[in-house]
């Protein structure tokens, strides 16, 4: 799996490659729309991290090409165009996930994860998701913990399963509010925790081991504590 | 098929009728001329010809007497079939001496010059004649009377031409009126068109060139050439915006950087520094929703009249996933939901703004409702439009909240302790402008309110 990076900022490229190296990715790094046009001529990247403004010309180009060339490539825009109008933009041209600079390290992080996974679960989606004694199945939509049905609503179900299609990594409210609520802005209000709050009454409560985790300041993580992983092994 | 446009406020119908009524009253004015003139000769003719009837006689009775007369008139009585040449002779006494009638007709006079007179004929018809009427020497009446009623028959059936002639005249001119009329009205629609699309935002409306050198085709460049400046401008702006949003989000972008590395490198085991460092963060990150919702309202502002991302939006269907996302928080705080809505609501926007117009004024509900207070959400279609009233409890009323509400940083007594920079309602303000909304905050006793009067989508 390799990583297409687009960015002419060098410190904000060095960002977008130390997280990949963190995460296990080969990269390629460019920093004009024309070398990275006559990259993908010649590579398939697998995911590509492109912003927006570069010296030649607008991102979203290289992404519509893409496009055009390979649907399965998987793209996020990370760009200081962040309004709503911006981000809706790039969705419409292909992207898959837009980050807004200024960024949170562990966002891009989180966000970069993501996009690794869903590039795995492309060539292997399961039906089934597991995680500890918590089943989720796609098609069907039921949840099981323990053998025991738990009775999600529509929303919760669909919180759920993001976090399961992210388990380990780190998902943050900003990624939450789009792809679950499809919202491309932040509301002033704690709706996230308030949501993650009930799901976690359904699906940790009423059992020994807590599974959906809270990262302070971050966001969420559906996961084993390292203890809780040690204890039941 | 043609539609012909009769309209009392239309350009087209007036232009027509003004063909037709020229048409008309040139056709009639000529006419008439003709036909008088066409009648004046007529009669000319028939006077000269009466004329000529009496000299003959006349020279006879010169020349022969009046045994001449009787037999000359005889000789004619006896050539003419009808009676449209009709003469007497009368005695002293009154009596008939010759002609081709029985008595000297009553409304002819003994010594008539071209006199108009009605007699009664052979056939029973009453026939219309110009007569002439002489005492000659020894006392004898002598008349003769030509007929007009051919006269008449002619200028009846030229008057009978220029009636149909002036219809079909008028009908052709109203017909060529129309054609030509609705040539220009087209091209003049045609702009409108356009005038209308721009001011409802569609900036990248032009008007059609026609292949005419003429003052349309110069009226329609002109225009382009305006809205190419207007669009310019918008592009400029626009431009303006992103680079600024680009030149003030790369440092800040590198400020976050290094509170991450600080945070990494300090640890948990500096509780104190640790603290400090999320501050910091949390600050660049305020900085930065501030500078956001600024520039949100500044660009939504300039954006105005460009509908070119719009589409067609079920406002109802939006207010139902906001619900299902804000409901939660309000049972947290112990407030409920009062919601009454239509099955739809379609209106013309674009979806993310309307869902941060809408989120924003359901969490200033949410923020300022009094505890265990309700938030009644209410949309009803009145005529052609969809209003949505969105409003909370409150305690109490608040002075001058009309003319602060909306304006930026501008915050409430009731505000000041709670969270925000007065930004929320400025920009639900600039979203509702953007969609031709219009938005306005109402206060009764102890409810709050933001009511939005939204055009349903045609």
């Amino acid at each position: 799996m390799t990583i297409l990076i687009v960015e002419d900022d060098a410190e904000t490229r060095m960002d977008i490659e130390a997280a990949a190296e963190e995460l296990g990715l080969a990269y390629s790094s460019m920093s004009t729309l024309a070398s990275a046009l006559a990259f993908l001529e010649e590579n398939n990247p697998t995911i590509v991290i492109a912003d927006r403004m570069l010296p030649d010309g607008d991102g979203l180009d290289a992404v519509e090409a893409l496009r055009d060339a390979n649907a399965s490539t998987l793209i996020m825009i990370v760009s200081a165009l962040g309004r709503s109008q911006n981000r809706i933009e790039g969705f419409k041209k292909g992207a898959d996930d837009y980050l807004t600079k200024p960024f949170d390290p562990v966002e891009l992080r989180a966000r970069m994860a993501s996009l690794k996974r869903r590039a795995e679960l492309v060539h292997n989606r399961d039906e089934v998701l597991t995680i500890f004694d918590l089943e989720i199945r796609r098609k069907a939509r039921t949840v099981h913990r323990n053998q025991q049905h738990i009775a999600l609503s529509p929303k919760e179900f669909e919180l759920l399963l993001y976090l399961a299609d992210n388990q380990g990594q780190l998902v943050t409210r900003s990624m939450l509010l789009e792809n679950v609520w499809g919202l491309h802005f932040n509301p002033q209000t704690n709706v996230v925790d308030v949501h993650i709050g009930r799901l976690r009454q359904k699906i940790d409560a009423p059992f020994d081991v807590p599974i959906l985790q809270t990262i302070r300041g971050k966001g969420y993580i559906l996961e084993l504590t390292k203890n809780d992983a040690a204890r039941t092994v | 098929m043609i539609k012909f446009p009769w309209n009392r406020k239309s350009a087209l119908s007036a232009m027509i009728l003004t063909f037709v009524a020229l048409s008309l009253l040139l056709s009639a004015a000529l006419s008439f001329t003709i036909i008088k003139s066409t009648s004046a000769q007529l009669e000319s003719r028939t006077k000269i010809a009466l004329k000529a009837d009496q000299q003959g006689f006349l020279d006879l009775y010169d020349q022969r007497r009046l045994i001449g007369l009787r037999e000359g008139m005889e000789r004619r009585a006896a050539i003419l079939s009808d009676q449209t040449f009709i003469f007497m002779l009368l005695n002293r006494d009154g009596t008939r001496l010759g002609g081709n009638i029985e008595s000297w007709p009553t409304d002819l006079s003994r010594n008539a010059t071209f006199e108009n007179i009605e007699l009664k004929n052979r056939d029973g018809r009453i026939g219309s004649y110009i007569g002439l009427g002489q005492e000659l020497r020894g006392g004898f009446g002598f008349m003769v009377a030509r007929s007009t009623d051919a006269n008449d028959q002619v200028v009846a059936n030229q008057i009978l031409l220029a009636l149909a002639l002036t219809s079909i005249l008028t009908v052709i001119s109203g017909g060529v009126g129309f054609v030509m009329s609705r040539r220009i009205i087209r091209q003049i629609n045609a702009i409108n068109s356009v005038a209308r699309n721009v001011e409802r935002g569609f900036l990248n409306e032009r008007v059609s060139l026609i292949r005419q050198e003429n003052e349309f085709r110069d009226l329609a460049i002109n225009i382009n050439q305006m809205l190419e400046k207007i669009s310019s401008n918008q592009l400029s702006m626009n431009t303006l915006s992103e680079n600024l949003a680009h030149e003030l989000r790369t440092p800040l972008n590198r400020v976050k950087k290094t509170i991450y590395q600080l945070s990494t490198e300090v640890g948990l085991d500096q509780p104190a520094v640790q603290k400090l460092v999320d501050t910091v963060g949390q600050d660049v990150d305020a900085t930065m929703q501030t500078f956001d919702a600024v520039l949100e309202i500044v660009t939504t502002n300039q954006s105005g009249p460009d509908k070119t991302r719009f589409e067609t939006i079920d406002l109802v269907g939006l207010l139902d996933e906001l619900l299902v996302l804000f409901e939660p928080v309000g049972e947290e705080r112990k407030l409920s939901f009062s919601v009454r809505m239509p099955a739809h609501g379609y209106v013309f926007g674009e979806r993310q703004l309307l869902l941060q117009m809408i989120s924003n004024v359901i969490e200033n509900a949410l923020k300022f409702s009094v505890d265990g207070g309700t938030i009644s959400i209410d949309l009803y279609k009145d005529g052609a439009n969809l209003k949505v009233r969105i409003e909370n409890d409150s305690d109490g009323l608040l002075d001058d909240i009309d003319e602060i509400a909306f304006t930026q940083f501008q915050r409430g007594a009731n505000a000041q302790e709670k969270a925000g920079y007065g930004l929320g309602l400025p920009l639900v303000k600039a979203i509702a402008t953007r969609h031709d909304f219009e938005v306005s905050i109402f206060q009764e006793q102890s409810r709050f309110g933001i009511e939005f009067c939204c055009p349903l989508s045609k």
